[in-house]
This record gives structure tokens, sequence and C-alpha cells, in this order.
């Protein structure tokens, strides 16, 4: 009964996904047409611009929205899992701040080099994490160690931001687009380094989400049934760290994502792991390519940053997760 | 399988907690380990689980239980732990998360697996609760839940550290009878910490009291019932009534 649930479940959520990916293609600043969408799409002559429209600025935006939902909600889940924190996000573990720190260092004293910021962003979120990692590792590898270490080091790279943000106000401007998160301007080249980590990354995290899984019990009842809590929770991190930090570095800090999306997938499907990761990349795709399109659509020619309408539909969603959820606090 | 435990000394932080235990358990047989608050219970069960620091040695069918790594490990013996959390997963599932050490990476549970399963629900009257999500039942319930995934791990010994604590009484019977089924039927051994005498007296054939980290006794129940040491150790007052032998405390 549950299993034909699920299935019905994965089947709309798919189409959702495939419905908003059609639709971020078709519709933007410039709207297509149906015939101009699919004279485009075939090469028809006397469809260049459209052409160029679709294959070198929607397609690459709509396939970077979708792997940055993939990405950071398959993030949010894994940590979810490993600090059985229902508030554990990829900035928990440093990506967001670590990033940040790069790419304001990258902007205020290498301003030449800025064509580097994808991947400025995407080693710093991956050392703020390893660091992280390390020191949560010498105090045991325990939840709250891992927290308490995320919680220091984001504290520590955050003053760094501010202080160089105090002395260079000349690079206020770039890192705040950067920290707003959005996929104006994104190329296929950018996306295929992440693209790839992040499949390597998803089907690795579904390989080990029996394991994973078992940590919801907590770390005693976990290693009795044979789970090496310190070894499964080191390679959730780091799993986490590339998830997140692969998607850092082509849509800058996009919020909420990793947060909510893998609350709407439980409610959905349940606590399954590999449930929770299938659904949470079907939803996080469909929500970041849908909230694109509106960033796009609402205030045409211009447009709104998709990071900020994240923000916008993910805050007061978590507040109501937290209405709901009102009896059990 | 029987256990050797030898000169076993454990240390939470920089305290040493047991100090140089040595004692046997034999293979079948249901073993109380009891003591007053602080004097290593928890320590010692978590130790003969593989999940907790020791020196000495602990054979468990003859082979030392340092050598038993992970899912080995978990297939020789199995922890109900004091502390259980309430995730959201189905009971069934919490079930099925006890055949997790038979299962190699990748693969999902056969034909075997699922008979323990459904054997391990029957087995703690889990069939009507199968669909509930544990973070939705009562604490009585819950516990029953974790005993089920217990069950269907099925290792040959089982511990439990303290099963029964902050339940009612009606639970706390229905609880032990499954164990205690197990034990008889099925020839498990079982070592379980125990915070009430009478039921430890009632249940168990072997009595392990544990006094400052060290042993004060080890033998038979009838041996121990020999003795005052549950009225000089616990500070408890024995009773002798027509039901048995009832310890109330002071």
């Amino acid at each position: 009964m549950r299993k034909y649930r699920d299935l019905y479940v994965y089947c709309a959520l798919g189409a959702a996904l495939v419905l908003s990916a059609l639709l971020g293609v078709r519709y933007g600043s410039v709207s297509l047409s149906l015939g101009d969408f699919f004279s485009a799409l075939i090469g028809r002559s006397g469809y260049e611009t459209e052409r160029v429209i679709l294959f070198a600025v929607r397609i690459p935006r709509v396939l970077g929205g979708v792997l940055a939902g993939v990405g950071l909600s398959a993030s949010g889940v894994l940590l979810q899992s490993v600090t059985d924190n229902a508030l554990a996000g990829p900035n928990l573990i440093g990506v967001n701040a670590g990033a940040g720190f790069a790419v304001i260092l990258l902007l205020s004293f290498f301003p030449m080099a800025a064509v580097f910021l994808p991947l400025a962003a995407f080693l710093g979120a991956f050392v703020a994490a390893a660091l992280i990692l390390g020191v949560a590792g010498t105090l045991g590898a325990s939840r709250s160690a891992l927290i308490l270490a995320g919680i220091a080091l984001t504290a520590l790279l955050n003053a760094g931001i501010s202080a160089i943000s105090l002395l260079r106000d000349d690079v206020l401007a770039s890192y705040n687009a950067f920290s707003v998160g959005g996929l104006a301007g994104v190329t296929m080249a950018q996306l295929t380094l992440p693209a790839l980590l992040i499949a390597v990354g998803f089907v690795v995290a579904l390989v080990l989400s029996r394991p994973i899984g078992l940590l919801c019990l907590g770390d005693l009842s976990a290693a009795s049934l044979g789970v090496s809590v310190k070894s499964i929770r080191v390679v959730c991190m780091a799993l986490a760290s590339a998830l997140a930090g692969a998607v850092v570095s082509f849509a800058g800090l996009l919020g909420f994502v990793g947060l909510t999306v893998p609350h709407i997938a439980r409610r959905l499907v349940g606590g399954r792991v590999a449930d929770q990761l299938l659904a949470s990349a079907l939803i996080g795709g469909t929500l970041v390519c849908l909230g694109d399109l509106l960033g796009r659509v609402l205030a045409a020619p211009s447009e709104i940053p998709v990071g900020i309408v994240m923000s916008f539909l993910g805050a007061p969603f978590f507040l109501f997760l937290l209405w709901k959820k009102r009896y059990e606090m | 399988m029987d256990w050797d435990i030898k000169e076993l000394s454990a240390c939470y932080g920089r305290r040493e907690i047991l100090h140089g235990l040595t004692f046997a358990v034999p293979q079948g047989s249901f073993t109380a380990v009891i003591g007053r608050n602080g004097s290593g219970k928890s320590t010692l069960v978590a130790s003969l689980a593989g999940l907790q620091p020791y020196r000495g040695e602990i054979t468990v069918g003859g082979v030392s239980l340092a050598l038993l790594r992970g899912r080995e490990r978990a297939r020789t013996v199995s922890l109900l732990p004091q502390q259980i959390r309430a995730p959201h997963v189905t009971v069934e599932e919490l079930v099925r998360f006890g055949r997790s050490p038979y299962l190699a990476m990748g693969r999902g549970l056969d034909a075997v697996d699922l008979r323990h399963v459904e054997e391990a629900l029957s087995a703690a009257s889990l069939d009507t609760l199968r669909t509930r999500y544990v973070d939705t039942l009562s604490g009585g319930e819950r516990r029953r839940a974790y005993l089920g995934m217990t069950l269907a791990q099925d290792a040959p010994t089982m511990l439990l550290d303290e099963p029964t604590a902050n339940l009612d009484l009606a639970v706390e019977a229905s609880l032990w009878r499954i164990v205690k089924r197990r034990q008889t039927k099925r020839g498990r051994t079982v070592i379980a910490v125990m915070h009430d005498l009478t039921d430890a007296v009632r249940l168990a054939d072997r009595i392990l009291l544990l006094d400052g980290g060290a042993i004060r006794f080890s033998g038979t129940t009838a041996d121990f019932l020999r003795t005052t040491l549950a009225e000089d150790v616990m500070s408890v007052r024995r009773y002798t009534t027509p039901e048995g032998i009832l310890f109330h405390a002071l």
C-alpha cells in the first residue's frame, strides 16, 4: 500500500520537475511562443535569436537550477541525518562562510582573477568544511562536536568577511551579488564539473543510505547494529560539503533550499534516507527552477536573484513547519 | 555462546569506572546486573557490546570480542540501550533496521530477513503498530518497537540496559515476558541491567551485583538469595510472600 503511495508521489514529483524545467526554458524576460520554442529547438532557420536564448541562456540556467536544487537538498538531507538536527543546513558546516571568505579574499586582493571566483568559492567551501571536520574529529566526531565546531568556525570566517568588507568597501557590491545567490549568466562550461561532483556525490549518498539512516537511532544503537558511526559521519560531512560546495561555485549562496526541502520530503515519503534523497532531489530541482522563473518574470525585464526568491518562499514555509510542530516542541 | 570476562577495567574520561571484573556467563542463561546508581552497570553493558574501550579480556564463544568488527559483532551481540530516540520512521522500518548486520552494501532484505522481521513484530506484539511512526508512539510502545528491532537482530546474546525504566508496571511486565520467552524458547543469552530487585530474582538465573565498579556477587539467583547482600549493598528490605520474594526500599 505504502509502496504504491510512494510511487504516485515520485511520479508526481518527477512530473513537477519536468514541467517546471519546461516552463523555465520557455518563459523569462523574453517569452517564447510554443511555435518559437519548437522552431528554435529543432534549429529551423530564421530562429537564430531564439536559439541563442534557448541554448546559451535558458537551458544552462534551468540545468543550473536543477543541479543547485539537487545538490543543496541532498546536502541538507545528509547533514540533518548525521547531526540528527532538523535545523542543519549547508551553512552549518561552514560551506557558506568558507565560500564567502574565499570570494571576498579573491575580490579584494586579486581582483584581476575574478574569473576564478567559482573555483575560489568551491575551494573555500571545501576547506572550511574540512577544517570543521578536522576539529570535530579530534573531539570524537560527536553530533554536538560537529555543530559547535561549525558554529565557531563560521563565526570566525564571518568576522573575517566583515573585517575585509570594512577595509575594502569597493568589493562589497560584487560580494553582495555572490552572497545573495543567483543563476544569471550561468554557462554550460561552468556546470560541467559541479554536475559531475553532484552526480557522484548523490550516488555515493544513495549507496550509503542504509548506515546513514541508522544514525537516527542515536550513536549507541547505530553502533550496536554494526555501523562505524565516526567513519560514516565523516564521510557524510565530506559528501555534504562537496555537494553544497559544487552548487556554491556556480550559484553563490542560495539560502533555505538545503534547510527546508528535506522537511517537505520527509512529510511526503517518510524518514528512510534513500527516499528522502530521491524526493528531495526532485523537490529541490523543482523549487529552484520555479524560484528562478519567478525571479525572471516578476520584475521583467530586470530580475530578482533566485536566492532572494527562495528566502521569501523558504522563510514563511519554515515558520509554517514550526507552527505545525508546535505541539511537539 | 559462553561469555568469559577476565580483569575487565573501563574508564569514563580519566576516571576508572570498572576495576578488574572477572566473571562468566553461560550460554542460554539470564543474568541480571544489579547495583546502586553509579556502580558501573551501564559501562559494563557497553563494554560487553564492544562499544566502550576496555582493558582486560572479553571472549564470547571462545573468540575475543576485540577481534569482532562492526556487523560481525552485531551478529553476535545486540544491545537495547537505556536512552532511545524517537526517529520519524515506521515501526516496521525500525524493526527492519534490526536486519542491517546481515545485509551487504546495497543488498535488500531477502525472504529469511523478512521472516525474522515478521516474527519479531509478532513476538513484540507490534502487528497493529507496524505502520505507525515511532515518534508518535507512547514511551512503552516505543520501547516495545525497539525491543522488536533487537529481536529481529536475533543475535545469540541480548544486552539490555534498564529497558523498563520509567514504564508503568503492566508495560514493564509485558516487556520482560517477551525477553524471557526469547531466552527460554530460543536459548538466547540475556544480560540485563535491572533496577527492580524483585523482577531480577524472579526472572534471572544468575545475578551479578556491582558495587563501586567491583563485583560483590556473581552466581546463581538461588545462591544470591542465601546472602544478605541485597539488604547490605542495595539498602532494601526483603519480604517473603506466597507469590515469591519482594524487595522494597528502606
